[in-house]
């Protein structure tokens, strides 16, 4: 039977180990999972707790966790763990991958493996050379997010005091970001610095009440959706933002000082007591050498080079997570189940059953594309006549194609409804799924399926253009124009106008890259063109940064402008006026342009139809909001309901892309859940004991529970995880659990 | 009350509560025996007639050990717990049932060290406070 | 507010007349109400016949025995998840009742979809014992008699107006008063001609409070000075012989199959043989004490002390006390009135962030 079954190497057992792990084994593959170190997690094995919740859900990464992940490494049922085991040897063998590892006792083994996920992760850097300029190694107070991380436990466990290296008490602490990359070494941002280390200061605002803490930084990058809130609470709460080029950490006798150089090039010096290194994150060069020879490309910084989606250039290896490049927990996660779509593609694993999904532009559109390939049939709903158009510029020729090929496959794909003109009346809860009833071109349709994926438009954030809008544009009008265009002189490209709001409180995702990208893009027409970009902050996150290195190397000149005060783009004289306050000058200043380009984002679209249908909900920014955004950023608060694309976050095109496939999987899990046989029912309810009274559907956290039409409550076996909580609510004894007499 | 060995009950969640008795064992951190654990999915899933139901059997206190708030494995099910114990606390409280003998505790997955100070204290606290009065001897 | 009043020439003629008038003139399909027994009681009755009302129908029985949720709560339970909006039922229920419905409605035992809730200002009712010394008695004289005649529960009670109703009853000498609360209680007295007037019901409920409440503050603290520790608590119980009447007759009990009478809670032979040893021995009479502090565990916090478990009991326990007692403070806790706000969630399904900070820590 077990050779029926493809098998699938992941290399590392980090987050996004853990996450493709239990996703392919649900797809039916026979999952080894290889880790270096005697536990897993990763950085969340390090991480006491997660933002923004400021809690640890490290167990809840992948359901084949039977208890606490960090105590009880080797439960993961059905999924061969190996841990400290490291590779010695890849090679392509006949039909596969031919993989050695040495086991923690010198075993040698060597097996063969359909398909390989290298999973590596990054560390931090540590470099007491590297990091010499800070003192680190040298300095008992100078510490790395890791090792601050390991004092906040030790100190809440009692087992360490916060105290200073000659015993003075901890009262100020300097929290520094970006060091060691955003350099001439390292050209990429490290993704996650900036929230980590507002965590940690609220963390250690816990502990010691009464603490000051300041953040150095160069630009505020919180690419999650609820992460600007979460900066301006940590603001609040007491943390100093100063922004600035950090040089160096230095003693004199009165202590230790940090040297850093202001925006407007004032040198300055503070004294701390402690000082927290937000430091780079490096690939894991040890694990990943032995795949250069099996043909895996890397680039100069050591990640791995993506060929397409999360195939890299050898055949049947892919790579997912801080492997390719530096990203946040919840980014590794879809970049993972991304990843487990590409493995599912190429091992043609497959699942049955149908899933709807509402909404047919990239997004929606991705989302069927890989629910075919899953072998899983789709109805895609589409309120518009036809399929949802909202590429419309050059800029992303690539992906036009590309979406234009998928549009076309489904257009002739037996396994996938396509309805046009058509809106959703009303859906109920089936014990595994569904029923929905359409309304199609006036007809009434009513079908079944096992889960529901929303890939709903957004809108898209305007700014007030001036009444003589000829030189002033969106985005979309400007790149239209692009090829128009012969010649262009000069340009200002103008950024987070509305974002970081009270309107809008968050980063738009994709505003930089798109600006840095247009950049290139006039730059290769009008080589001597004078490009200006302004922003509040720069968000090119992860390896996005190297596009602003390549912008300033070839002139692009960036200029801030503060989060409260907006710029005004006017034509005067057949020219364009920007006006904007300079932060490094201190005063408003006017540039003139022959063109203004306002770089929009995603804002919420009304969702209120899909909040009665469904019982979905939305966030406080007004996003649909995920049950768990860290570990399933793709999960709604429904059952069965799933989110992707401008419904669910601002973000750019090519994210939506990666999204939809995530979502794609974990409908088609469920459906593969559903279908095993061997998966028995966790809890279950007697009948005649049972009054109806309702509490444990309301109780149960998963929502697997529902009262039918008739008057009965169903339990949906796939969803019910077993908690017990429907247990001790039941008065009467009617709900129980069916696993072993726990009470 | 001399030779009085108190019998605890411990209801601890598999997920952060053993995590941590388990590190304490593993470590060899030193706690008392007189803890009788029984594992529970998530503290939410405990009807308070169990704890009801231990302290007539006759056990001398009775420890619920769950997760942090925040960091249940089911989201919420330990604000349940701690809404339910808050209850069954006033119950014990009005009736004269020495609500000292039911401790709710949050103890994370790393907190070893709290998991056996916890048990240590409640331990001694149980043996000033004597045998459990449901008792008849 | 919109008033109707009805007069005649006592109390019980206007509650006779009023019965009549709602289901000959306003539409509604029945009433649910009391009906004079063939025996000493009152049996609670779906009647639809305007004649049949005015004959038997009785609008505030001298004697409480039982509670009348129960019997709305049987009639409605079918169609909860339905919750037919085809049907309209006007329930007569006192504020004790009408509490424990609201309540039994959140357990979907019942729907207020299909019933509008009328709630006479409540003078309090007789024991069994005490009714059958003068079962001839009026509603007049039920009003003026000195409140130690009555039972417990009603001499201590704190809501004689129910907190949630449509249609408050208020009594002069001559006649009822009835205020309408809601929408619907509106359009039920506007269908019977009724006209807006000034009335203050918060006086009329100060009145009958004022002098529950010493009585009910001495009542708790007795209770609580009897039911100290387990050895109160025995001695409390010992009359008790766990027959469960007083869980039966509960109307916020609403379980089919009663916890404690189930196979869950039963240990085998060696269990009870291991106490016997510890102990010298091992009484089954000690079942009683999880079963009482089980259900005080489970309901209290929605018991609407209407005193009728006391009533049910076989050998005069005086279970009200206890759960008095219990459901004062558990209720005060959680900031919970029972049958007060109709979509007030329970307090065992929801829970707060920031609340009982001090537990856990």
């Amino acid at each position: 039977m077990n050779k029926m079954k493809k098998g699938v190497l992941i290399v590392g057992g980090g987050v996004s180990g853990l996450v493709a792990a239990e996703m392919l084994k649900n797809l039916g593959a026979e999952v080894t999972l290889i880790e270096r170190k005697s536990t897993l997690g990763g950085i969340l094995y390090d991480l006491r707790k997660q933002v923004p919740g400021d809690n640890c859900r490290f167990c809840t990464v992948a359901e084949s966790a039977v208890s606490c992940l960090r105590v009880n490494a080797k439960r993961l049922e059905g999924i061969e763990t190996l841990l400290e085991t490291e590779l010695t040897g890849v090679e392509k063998g006949r039909g596969g991958l031919s993989v050695a590892f040495k086991t923690k006792n010198g075993e040698g083994k060597k097996r063969n493996f359909d398909a390989v996920l290298l999973a590596t992760g990054t560390l931090e850097l540590r470099s007491e050379e590297e990091l010499r300029d800070f003192r680190y190694g040298k300095e008992q107070d100078v510490l790395t997010g890791l090792d601050f991380e390991q004092l906040m436990i030790d100190v809440s466990n009692g087992r360490k005091e916060l105290a200073r290296a000659d015993g003075a008490r901890i009262r100020s602490v300097a929290f520094i970001a970006c060091v060691g990359c955003r350099n001439i070494k390292r050209k990429y941002c490290s993704a996650t610095c900036c929230s980590y280390a507002m965590r940690q200061f609220n963390a250690l605002k816990r502990i010691v009440p009464d603490s000051v803490g300041k953040f150095f930084f160069m630009d505020i990058r919180m690419q999650e959706k609820m992460m600007w809130l979460y900066a301006k609470a940590t603001f609040e709460n007491g943390l100093v933002p100063v922004r600035c080029r950090v040089t160096k950490i230095e003693r004199d006798d009165k202590g230790l000082f940090l040297r850093y150089e202001t925006e407007d090039g004032k040198r300055e010096s503070d004294y701390f007591d402690m000082f927290v290194l937000m430091t780079a994150q490096i690939p894991d060069k040890e694990a990943l050498k032995l795949f250069s020879s099996a043909g895996v490309r890397f680039d100069d910084d050591g990640f791995v080079i993506i060929r397409s989606g999360n195939a890299t250039h050898a055949k049947g290896i892919f790579a997912c997570g801080c492997a390719t490049g530096p990203k946040s927990i919840s980014d590794s996660v879809t970049d993972s189940l991304s990843a487990v779509a590409d493995i599912a593609e190429e091992l043609g694993l497959k699942t049955s059953g149908s899933v709807a999904v509402l909404g047919s532009c990239v997004a929606g559109v991705s989302v069927a594309d890989t629910l075919l390939k899953l072998g899983v049939k789709a109805e895609l709903i589409e309120k518009k006549e036809t399929f949802d158009n909202g590429l419309n510029n050059t800029l992303y020729a690539e992906t036009k194609k590309q979406l234009d090929r998928l549009r076309k496959n489904l257009m002739v794909s037996d396994s996938v409804r396509l309805h046009f003109g058509t809106s959703i009346k009303s859906a109920t809860r089936l014990e595994k799924g569904w029923r929905i009833i359409i309304e199609e071109k006036q007809k009434e349709e009513v079908f079944d399926v096992s889960a529901v994926v929303l890939a709903l438009e957004g809108a898209r954030y305007n700014p007030i253009e001036s009444s003589n809008g000829a030189c002033i544009l969106s985005e979309a009008q400007f790149l239209k124009r692009v090829n128009g265009i012969k010649k262009i002189e000069n340009a200002a490209l103008i950024l987070c106008d509305g974002a970081f709001s009270e309107k809008y409180p968050f980063c738009g995702r994709e505003c930089c890259y798109n600006a840095l990208r247009t950049a290139q893009e006039i730059k290769k027409k009008s080589p001597n063109a004078r490009i200006y970009i302004l922003m509040k902050e720069m968000a090119s996150f992860g390896l996005d940064e190297r596009f602003e290195f390549d912008a300033r190397e070839s002139g692009v000149i960036f200029l801030r402008y503060p989060h409260n005060r907006a710029v005004s783009v006017k034509t005067e004289n057949g020219r364009v006026a920007v006006r904007y306050y300079d932060t490094v000058l201190h005063t408003d200043r006017e540039i003139s342009v022959d063109i203004g380009v306002f770089m929009t984002f995603l804002i919420p679209d009304d969702y209120s139809n899909v909040e009665r249908i469904f019982g979905v909900e939305t966030d406080e920014l007004g996003f649909i909001k995920e049950s768990e955004p860290k570990f399933r950023p793709n999960q709604t608060t429904a059952p069965r309901v799933f989110g992707c694309g401008s419904c669910v976050r601002p973000q750019s095109i090519e994210r939506m892309i990666t999204e939809a496939k995530a979502s794609a999987v974990l409908a088609a899990v469920t459906v593969a859940r559903d279908a095993d046989n061997e998966r028995k029912s966790l809890s279950s309810v007697s009948g005649r004991r049972c009054a109806v009274c309702g509490l444990c559907v309301e109780e149960c956290p998963v929502d697997a529970r529902f009262i039918d039409v008739c008057g009965k409550v169903i339990v949906d076996s796939t969803l019910c995880v077993g908690c017990g909580l429907c247990v001790s609510i039941c008065p009467s004894g009617a709900s129980f659990l069916l696993s072993e007499k726990v009470l | 009350m001399s030779g009085f060995e108190p019998r605890i009950v411990g209801f601890l969640c598999k997920w952060c509560a053993t995590a941590a008795a388990d590190t304490a064992g593993t470590q060899r951190l030193p706690y008392p025996p007189n803890l009788l654990p029984i594992t529970v999915n998530c503290t939410g899933a405990i009807d308070g007639a169990y704890i009801l139901q231990v302290f007539l059997d006759g056990a001398d206190g009775v420890l619920v050990g769950g997760c942090h708030p925040g960091d249940c494995h089911y989201r919420i099910g330990n604000l349940r717990a701690r809404r339910r114990i808050a209850q069954l606390l006033k119950i014990m409280e009005t009736l004269g049932l020495e609500p000292a003998r039911l401790k709710l505790c949050w103890i994370g997955a790393s907190e070893a060290q709290k998991y056996a100070d916890t048990v240590n204290q409640f331990v001694e606290q149980i043996r000033l406070l004597g045998p459990s009065q449901f008792k008849k001897s | 507010m919109l008033t109707l009043r009805i007069k005649a020439g006592n109390i019980d003629e206007a509650a006779r007349e009023l019965f009549k008038r709602i289901l000959r003139d306003s539409g509604e399909d029945a009433i649910f109400l009391r009906k004079k027994g063939e025996g000493a009681f009152f049996p609670p009755a779906l009647i639809t016949d305007a004649e049949t009302a005015g004959k038997v129908g009785v609008l505030l029985p001298p004697l409480m025995v039982d509670n009348a949720a129960c019997g709305l709560s049987y009639i409605l339970r079918k169609d909860s998840v339905e919750q037919s909006t085809q049907l309209r039922i006007v329930a007569f229920l006192r504020p004790c009742e009408a509490r424990a419905f609201v309540e039994l409605t959140k357990l979907k035992q019942g729907s207020l979809n299909s019933v509008l809730l009328i709630t006479p200002l409540c003078p309090g009712a007789l024991s069994l014992e005490e009714f059958r010394k003068n079962e001839k008695i009026s509603t007049e004289e039920l009003f003026s008699l000195d409140s130690s005649r009555k039972r417990d529960s009603c001499r201590i009670c704190a809501y004689p107006i129910a907190p949630f109703s449509d249609i408050q009853i208020l009594f002069e000498r001559d006649g009822l008063v009835l205020v309408a609360q809601t929408e619907k209680g509106r359009v039920l007295l506007l269908s019977l001609g009724a006209q807006e007037e000034n009335i203050n019901l918060d006086s009329e409920k100060a009145k009958f409070v004022e002098s529950r409440q010493k009585a009910r503050e001495e009542f708790l603290v007795q209770m609580k000075r009897r039911l100290e520790g387990s050895k109160g608590l025995r001695e409390f119980l010992a009359d008790c012989v766990n027959c469960h009447n007083c869980m039966r007759l509960c109307p916020v009990c609403y379980c089919r199959l009663c916890f404690f009478e189930s196979a869950d809670v039963e240990a085998d032979v060696n269990h009870h043989l291991a106490i016997a040893r510890r102990d010298g021995y091992r009484s089954l009479d000690d079942e009683k004490l999880l079963f009482h502090l089980g259900r005080l565990e489970h309901m209290a916090v929605l018991c609407v002390n209407c005193g009728v478990c006391s009533d049910a009991c076989p050998n005069e326990v005086g279970v009200f006390g206890m759960f008095a007692l219990v459901s004062d403070s558990v209720q005060k806790m959680f900031e919970y009135v029972p049958g007060a706000v109709l979509n007030e969630p329970l307090p065992m399904t929801v829970y707060r962030e920031d609340e009982f900070r001090h537990l856990g820590e």
